[in-house]
């Protein structure tokens, strides 16, 4: 008995296991094991230029002053934390579904199908640093096309993209919402991989092409769009860089994400706040898995899991 | 009824293949003509076609060096992921053991970890390997990047495959470890390559870590250019924008040459399953 | 197969990494042995061991084509080399991801109880954090016991005092910013140029005399431009200079100077240019275009950009430089930012630190000051400088036009530091406010409250 089940755990499929996850758990504890327990260790301390080589603990009187400070006084925080929940569900709202219509065009393969899914991927290919540059200059007044545009439709508008908050928002919205290049390619990649012989029997029944994307291939994805779903999530999440390039987290403070609160508060303080920038990253932390837990039950189906 | 059905279907496919067209060209269509343009911006024409930014690039800077870093870190870094992290995704899609939710958790975290927060630890553990301004180092690093978004694409490709493929191997007498790298690993090209393609990009543009890993000029990667067009007192547009379009055009080529591989491996693997 | 055996290596590779990795980064929280050696290590081998090695690191790593200024500051401290090349090593390293990419791996360094042997930080500030770590050196004996040294750094020695009564940093140039006008188009208006303007008022009315005529006065953006006008008006009384010098130490916004300076944002700046002129993105250089391409009567931008003056639209003999009024009749106002430059280790042994020393002493010397502005890089800080002499050695226009602005910024009756080295992380949070105030979705009011509770939340 004894034996057998040692001769189990040193079976050859466990041992299998322990030899093709340890690189990967490797990987993990070399580079994201230590910063995250620093992370919710720091989160708890005073931390800041005045003592960075050693974070003191705030005591625990004081444990949650971090947080408290986060939500009851720093208007900044709270406006990152809304807005970044905002641009999470719009990547659901328009950047997924968007993207599956796409893929499933695509996957027609009519006339240009290949060109239009190399092209776009090109927005993702593309540093950011370009992309920030492009849409900086859609945005301006003085060079850009929108004020044009408006100018055109009515005369005398002078429309300012950038220095309206709401406009500001939807601004930085659209310089990213609309690129699922690398999703689509994935999901494309995935209809390819569907069986034929599954359409063909559907075909002979006389199911329209509409009928075939609904009953068959958006089921058979399923899997595939959960997971770009997270990827989407978790870029709207973590949107950083647009917002550094195109509005540096103005007009007002308005187009602050929790990243760029994050890097504001510890690298681009004098103050090198670093315990308040870390007490938002957990709380950034929390809220991704959360929505990951979210997202999987909502695309788990009975064949996956 | 068949014959109109086909008609709509296909005007919304060319519908939508023209609104992709449309955003996606017209980023890199901006930064190409901006490149030629003394002061970009509009959609225009230059008036005056100006090469002064590819000049400097391609005579003042070592091009060739930055290139052959950027294409050794991300060739290496992108190997030793995609090979890491399938390997871990296919025993976390497969296999059923005591850990497992564990482990799919573990990879799941690193997708929230600020860069800010990693930077320092992992500063300090390369310089303490002496790996500190080293390709290896940067390389290390690199690999370990994103292996969430990696992990996530790989192990939902795994599921989507049908078990029985293994299990008949299995039966012929094949190791696990066998049975993924005969039956699994070609099977999965198609998805495999995609996940590549990802890391690659990534790593191709990344240079925060680059900046502060790499301290030597012959070390530097390809981003760094862009910096040769940004002075203290004021940016040149002109420059930076041609700096841009010599370090995408390759990706964008070979990635367009990858994507013909694609297809082919992915017919081959259609006519097994 | 070939795969498998890589995959195997590879994972070897990694576990050993980690063994010896998780072993180092356990370390820093708990020692706080700074790594002494690991400079050393870093440094290219020096083939002459007998003597002490300094290396030095820039953010300078232009190439000359594309940035002149960059070359010639390489040569300036490869003269430097040379010169002591008997006595130590002077190894001379380019950063190249600049100054941004110097003060990022400080940090990093600091983390890992680390510094640069010395290093110029080119306006990033490490100084609070370094020297709370006691890792840099205090310049202050240094600069005392030299006058000629204390000459050489000029304003930096005031500017760059801390309360504790150390200097931690020097610098060879400083941001010297008055602003430019284009004095064709104040003349088509029948305007008075600035160079005859007594008080603030004159500003108003030459604003509005070039309004009536048509022509934009100004293209600002919610950044730069717009701080240094705002920087430059904080200097026009004694109360307004007092809260402009107390900076990021300010108690309260809620003072009768701070309100009069938006006040005047508001409703004499913002609310008269138009919509095109005013760019709500802080790092869009459109508002430099506009006066070069002669659509703008002024540009709020430092001295140095008297080199785009070259061949621009609004005509090289039109770009005129100038400095700001006051309230008091016939003063005038200049904002020269010393900031952070030179920094030095404390850990260097003394041969190493005098060679620093040197170094630094060698870089704000009249001789190097001259050539700084000869050249075009910028302004030098130096008590000594003879612009006349620099005037007649340099035959360029753009070269001349510098001098003079350099000149004129040195001869205000008030100097003051601009507004992001006055007031820090403040100067984001005022930037922020600028759209709100043109639009009119903000008032006075709502800035002062909105920055004390920025304030409130900072601590």
């Amino acid at each position: 008995m004894n034996n057998s089940k040692l001769k189990k755990l040193f079976g050859e499929k466990n041992r299998f296991i322990f030899f093709f996850l340890l690189p990967g758990i490797v990987l993990f504890i070399a580079i994201y094991a230590y910063p995250l327990v620093q992370i919710f260790a720091t989160s708890f301390t005073k931390w800041n230029y005045q003592n960075f080589l050693k974070p003191e603990f705030l005591g625990w009187d004081n444990l949650f002053s971090n947080y408290q400070k986060l939500f009851t006084v720093d208007k900044n925080f709270q406006r990152a934390l809304i807005n970044s929940i905002k641009w999470v569900v719009l990547t659901m709202v328009i950047q997924i579904p968007f993207t599956v219509l796409v893929a499933l065009a695509l996957a027609k393969k009519l006339k240009g199908w290949r060109l239009a899914r190399n092209a776009f991927i090109i927005p993702n290919i593309i540093s950011t640093a370009a992309i920030g540059l492009i849409f900086l200059n859609l945005y301006s007044p003085s060079r850009g096309i929108i004020t044009e545009i408006c100018e055109f439709f009515v005369p005398g508008s002078q429309v300012s993209v950038l220095a309206s908050e709401t406009s500001a928002f939807w601004a930085v919205t659209f310089s990213f919402i609309l690129f699922g290049g690398s999703s689509c390619l994935l999901l494309l990649t995935q209809i390819f991989s569907i069986d034929p012989a599954i359409y063909e029997a559907a075909r002979i029944d006389g199911a329209s092409e509409f009928q075939l994307d609904w009953n068959i291939r958006l089921p058979l994805i399923r899997p595939m769009i959960g997971t770009v779903s997270v990827m989407a999530a978790n870029y709207g999440l973590l949107l950083y860089n647009e917002i550094a390039l195109i509005t540096q987290g103005g007009p007002d403070n308005a187009t602050y994400s929790l990243s760029y609160y994050i890097y504001k508060t510890a690298m681009g303080s004098t103050k090198l706040n670093f315990a308040r920038a870390n007490t938002a990253g957990v709380i950034q932390f929390l809220l991704g898995l959360i929505l990951v837990g979210m997202i999987n039950k909502a695309f788990r189906t009975s064949k996956a899991d | 009824m068949k014959e109109k059905n086909n008609i709509w279907g296909k005007i919304y496919g060319y519908f939508m293949i023209a609104i992709v067209l449309i955003i996606s060209i017209y980023p890199i269509a901006w930064v190409v003509l901006s490149s030629f343009k003394q002061n970009p911006g509009g959609l225009s024409l230059p008036d005056k076609w100006v090469f002064d930014g590819y000049i400097t690039i391609f005579t003042q800077l070592d091009i060739g060096m930055y290139f052959k870093n950027s294409i050794i870190v991300t060739a290496l870094s992108t190997f030793f992921s995609v090979t890491i992290v399938s390997m871990s995704a296919y025993v976390s899609a497969r296999m059923e053991f005591k850990l497992k939710s564990l482990v799919t958790l573990m990879f799941t975290t690193t997708l929230f970890i600020p860069s800010v927060s990693i930077s320092f630890p992992i500063y300090q553990m390369l310089g303490n390997l002496g790996l500190r301004d080293t390709h290896a180092g940067l390389i290390f690093v690199y690999s370990g990047l994103g292996i969430a978004v990696t992990f996530f694409m790989l192990r939902a490709y795994f599921l989507s495959i049908p078990k029985e493929m293994e299990e008949a191997a299995r039966i012929d007498g094949c190791s696990y470890a066998g049975a993924f790298f005969r039956i699994i690993l070609p099977i999965s090209r198609p998805g495999i390559a995609t996940a590549a393609i990802m890391v690659a990009l990534n790593n191709w543009n990344e240079f925060y870590f680059a900046s502060i890993l790499l301290k030597s000029k012959e070390n530097m990667t390809l981003p760094a250019l862009l910096g040769q067009f940004t002075t203290t007192y004021a940016q040149n547009l002109n420059g930076m924008f041609s700096a841009i379009v010599v370090s995408v055009l390759p990706t964008i080529i070979v990635f367009c040459l990858l994507s013909e591989t694609f297809v082919k491996s992915l017919t081959a693997g259609a006519v097994k399953g | 197969m070939k795969k498998k055996v890589v995959s195997l290596l590879l994972a070897t590779a990694m576990l050993a990494t980690t063994i010896v990795g998780c072993g180092g980064s356990s370390a820093p929280a708990a020692s706080d042995a700074p790594a002494e050696d690991a400079p050393v290590a870093e440094a290219p081998a020096a083939d002459n061991g007998e003597l002490p090695v300094i290396n030095f690191t820039h953010g300078y790593f232009h190439s000359e084509a594309e940035w002149p200024a960059a070359a010639q500051m390489r040569e300036i401290y490869q003269e430097f080399a040379d010169m002591h090349k008997d006595e130590f090593v002077f190894n001379i390293i380019a950063n190249e991801a600049g100054a941004e990419g110097i003060y990022n791996t400080a940090l990093n360094d600091l983390a890992a109880g680390e510094f640069y042997d010395i290093a110029d930080f080119g306006g990033w500030d490490i100084t609070p954090v370094a020297s709370a770590a006691g890792a840099i050196l205090d310049l202050k004996p240094y600069l005392d016991e030299d006058p000629a040294f204390k000459n050489g750094v000029g304003v930096c020695y005031d500017q760059n005092l801390t309360a504790d009564g150390a200097i931690y940093s020097v610098r060879e140039q400083i941001e010297a910013v008055g602003f430019w006008y284009n004095e064709a188009l104040f003349e088509e208006a029948g305007a008075t140029v600035p160079a005859d303007w007594k008080t603030w008022a004159d500003f108003d009315a030459a604003v509005d005399a070039l309004l009536a005529a048509g022509i934009q006065p100004v293209s600002l953006n919610a950044g730069w431009p717009a701080n240094i006008l705002l920087a430059g008006y904080n200097q026009r009384s004694a109360d307004s200079r007092a809260f402009h010098l107390a900076g990021a130490n300010v108690e309260t916004f809620d003072t009768d100077a701070f309100k009069g300076s938006i006040d005047f944002m508001q409703n004499s700046v913002l609310k008269k240019i138009g919509v095109a002129n005013f760019d709500p993105a802080g790092d869009s250089e459109t508002y430099r275009d506009d006066f070069f391409d002669g659509k703008t009567a002024m540009l709020f931008n430092g001295v140095w950009d008297a080199g785009a003056s070259v061949g621009c639209g609004a005509g090289d003999e039109n770009v005129k430089p100038a400095i700001f009024p006051t309230d008091e009749p016939g003063k005038k106002a200049a904002l020269l930012s010393g900031g952070c430059g030179f920094v030095v280790s404390s850990k260097l042994d003394e041969a190493q630190t005098a060679a620093c020393i040197e170094f630094m002493k060698y870089m704000t010397s009249p001789e190097v000051a001259s050539k700084i502005i000869a050249y075009g890089i910028g302004m030098a800080p130096g008590a000594d400088i003879n612009y006349d002499e620099v005037a007649n050695s340099v035959d360029a226009p753009e070269a001349k036009l510098l001098v003079e602005a350099c000149r004129l910024c040195n001869s205000a009756d008030y100097k003051a530091l601009g507004l992001g080295n006055a007031f820090g992380d403040y100067e984001g949070e005022i930037q922020s406010k600028y759209a709100g105030l043109k639009d009119g979705s903000k008032t006075v009011e709502d800035v002062v409250t909105e920055l004390n509770e920025f304030m409130a939340a900072a601590e």
